[in-house]
């Protein structure tokens, strides 16, 4: 059998400076769990695809249908907001699977009793995997955002109202569309790490991000205007659209919209951290 | 050396370790042993800062393990060897866990070297058999070669040759001068592995000792012996002051050496066709100790007792 040392020195005693073992590796280490695993690569490609995919089959028919369009439909038509909502869209699907997948395929393998022993400072540990996943859902939704967008206006050229980057509130809804999709993700992120299921916390993920908005119709219109504008998914559509402030009457601005859902998800990653720290692992 | 000192967990009100304190020498195996729930895994789990005591304390050289600077460095544990992403190929899988303890990757491909992995380090750990699964697990344990390794119930589900190899690893691992500690809820396991026993039944302490006294402790060593004349041997060894009973066709002597037993024969001119110690199974004794603190008895039916049970306790 072989000797199971290493030659020289023990790899603890190699620096006689204190350190530890801290966020730098564990974020090295992240990233090498994120990209060493298949379905990360076609979950992300799937957000690209749709993306894109929403993006010519709604500008494309949207060309098509240009010249039968009554002059008060074309005034209507936000070419911005129509190229742009299937990230939204279908963005917030894909990455609220693959943000809640992140920790919990740890709990359903049970790979995250490994990951906790290796580094036993959990709150690093979740911050790390926060970190990085948001930086990979950051890379991808913003190149599928603004390449929607470029299809989209492509398409549109025959109708003359392609929007251009210059125009007002045009790159607000072209970063706004991705910031949301990050958002989503860390926000299914958080569930994951609270509910440590993997169908409980896409299916709360989803609850919030779709059912809710949903079911606040069922309020009388003053109740629900006053109340859309504080859930989670809200009224998302609106906030990619290029019209400028108030962007509608009962929602708050763009960047608004964007902070009301920046704070529910920091809610959900605090409770998810408190939760890891403070159970069994 | 792992210290635990008065180690308690309670779910609810039912407690799943009770006031546990032991230590975890170097330089030997420690078998922790123990009828399946009797709280091993969780006692582990709470080594390993997994779980948190609901009392008392557990410490790695003096520190608890949360706070040690490299864990990898000092603790190395395979709690569940099926506990991986299967679709990370095995040096993806050790890479990552290397790099949070700041350990090279040269020394990844040594330990896949160690554990007979090199081969397949490239292929994804969903395909592995149990056996390979194993190996990748006590391959990320050894990643920072630690002086402490931990193996919850290692040779559950292997096949014979899988069991060998594990076997003869934790010996040398533990001729190297590490702390090995191994679970299992299987005496036979421990018999050819471990030197040192830590026996727990429901969550509470029931032995502390070597594997020698362990197996003094229960119910006597006796010396059997075949022989024409018993009753002639038997009055002799009594005169001696030892006690006999009779087994079958054959003497039981308690309270003499084989020597003594022989001497006398020989002095009494008794013809003697066979004398050896008794083997005492260490089955039986684990399953005396242990008889309190099983959860739940099987009522074995009177009319047929199953073939297994015969054969284990007579192992």
């Amino acid at each position: 059998m072989t000797a199971v040392t290493t030659q020289g020195e023990r790899p603890g005693t190699r620096m006689a400076r204190r350190t530890r073992a801290g966020l730098a590796g564990t974020l090295r280490s992240e990233v090498t769990k994120i990209i060493s695993v298949r379905s990360t690569y076609w979950a992300l490609a799937l957000l690209v695809v749709a993306s894109v995919a929403w993006s010519i089959a709604f500008c494309a028919a949207t060309a098509a249908h240009w010249p039968h369009m009554s002059a008060q439909s074309r005034a209507g038509f936000d070419p911005t907001q129509s190229s742009v909502i299937g990230v939204v869209l279908l963005g917030q699907l894909v990455i609220a699977t693959v943000g809640a997948l992140t920790i919990t395929a740890e709990y359903s393998t049970q790979a995250i009793r490994t990951s906790l022993t290796v580094m036993p400072r959990r709150g690093v540990l979740y911050g790390a995997k926060a970190a990085v996943f948001a930086a990979v859902a950051l890379a991808v939704a913003f190149p599928a955002s603004f390449l929607a967008w470029f299809v989209g206006q492509r398409l549109l050229v025959s109708t003359h109202v392609e929007a251009t980057l210059g125009q007002p509130n045009v790159l607000r809804a072209i970063l706004a569309s991705a910031i949301f999709v990050v958002l989503c993700g860390l926000f299914s992120y958080g569930l994951g790490a609270v509910l440590r299921s993997t169908a409980g916390a896409i299916t709360a993920a989803y609850g919030f991000l779709f059912l809710l908005p949903q079911l606040a119709r069922a309020l009388p219109t003053s109740w629900y205007n006053d109340a859309i504008r504080w859930l989670p998914g809200g009224q998302f559509d609106a906030a990619i659209s290029t019209s400028g402030p108030p962007i509608s009457s009962n929602l708050f601005s763009a960047w608004g919209e964007i902070a009301v859902f920046a704070g529910y998800t920091a809610v959900v990653l605090i409770a998810g951290a408190v939760l890891l720290r403070r159970r069994d692992g | 050396m792992i210290e635990a000192r008065s180690l308690t967990k309670r779910y609810g009100s039912t407690a799943a370790v009770s006031d546990l304190s032991f230590t975890i020498r170097p330089g030997m195996v420690t078998g922790f042993l123990g009828p399946n729930g009797a709280g091993k895994t969780t006692t582990m789990r709470m080594i390993l800062g997994l779980d948190y005591p609901t009392a008392g304390t557990v410490t790695i050289g003096g520190v608890p393990y949360a706070q040690l600077d490299y864990p990898m460095r000092e603790v190395g544990a395979l709690l569940e060897a099926r506990a991986v992403h299967g679709g990370r190929t095995a040096r993806s899988h050790l890479v990552s866990l290397a790099q949070t303890n700041d350990i090279s990757r040269r020394r990844v491909d040594e330990v896949l070297g160690i554990v007979g992995l090199a081969d397949v380090a490239g292929k994804r750990s969903k395909g592995f058999s149990l056996g390979m699964s194993q190996r990748l697990g006590i391959a990320a344990a050894l990643l920072g070669d630690p002086q402490i390794l931990m193996f919850d119930e290692p040779v559950n589900g292997l096949d014979p040759e899988g069991i060998i190899w594990i076997r003869s690893f934790m010996r040398s691992l533990a001729a190297e001068g590490r702390t090995v500690l191994v679970s299992s809820h299987l005496m036979s396991e421990m018999e050819n592995t471990a030197d040192h026993l830590i026996v727990i039944g429901r969550g509470e302490l029931i032995a502390d000792c070597s594997m020698a006294d362990f197996i003094a402790r229960s119910s006597g060593q006796a010396i059997l012996v075949r022989t024409p004349q018993r009753d002639v041997l038997a009055s002799a060894v009594t005169a001696a002051g030892g006690t006999v009973s009779y087994t079958g066709a054959e003497l039981a002597v308690r309270g003499l050496t084989e020597d003594q037993v022989a001497e006398l024969a020989f002095g009494n001119g008794i013809r003697v066709q066979h004398l050896a110690p008794m083997k005492v199974s260490l089955e039986q004794a684990f399953m005396e100790l242990t008889a309190d603190s099983v959860d739940y008895h099987a009522e074995l039916p009177a009319s047929r007792e199953p073939a297994e049970h015969g054969t284990e306790a007579q192992r």
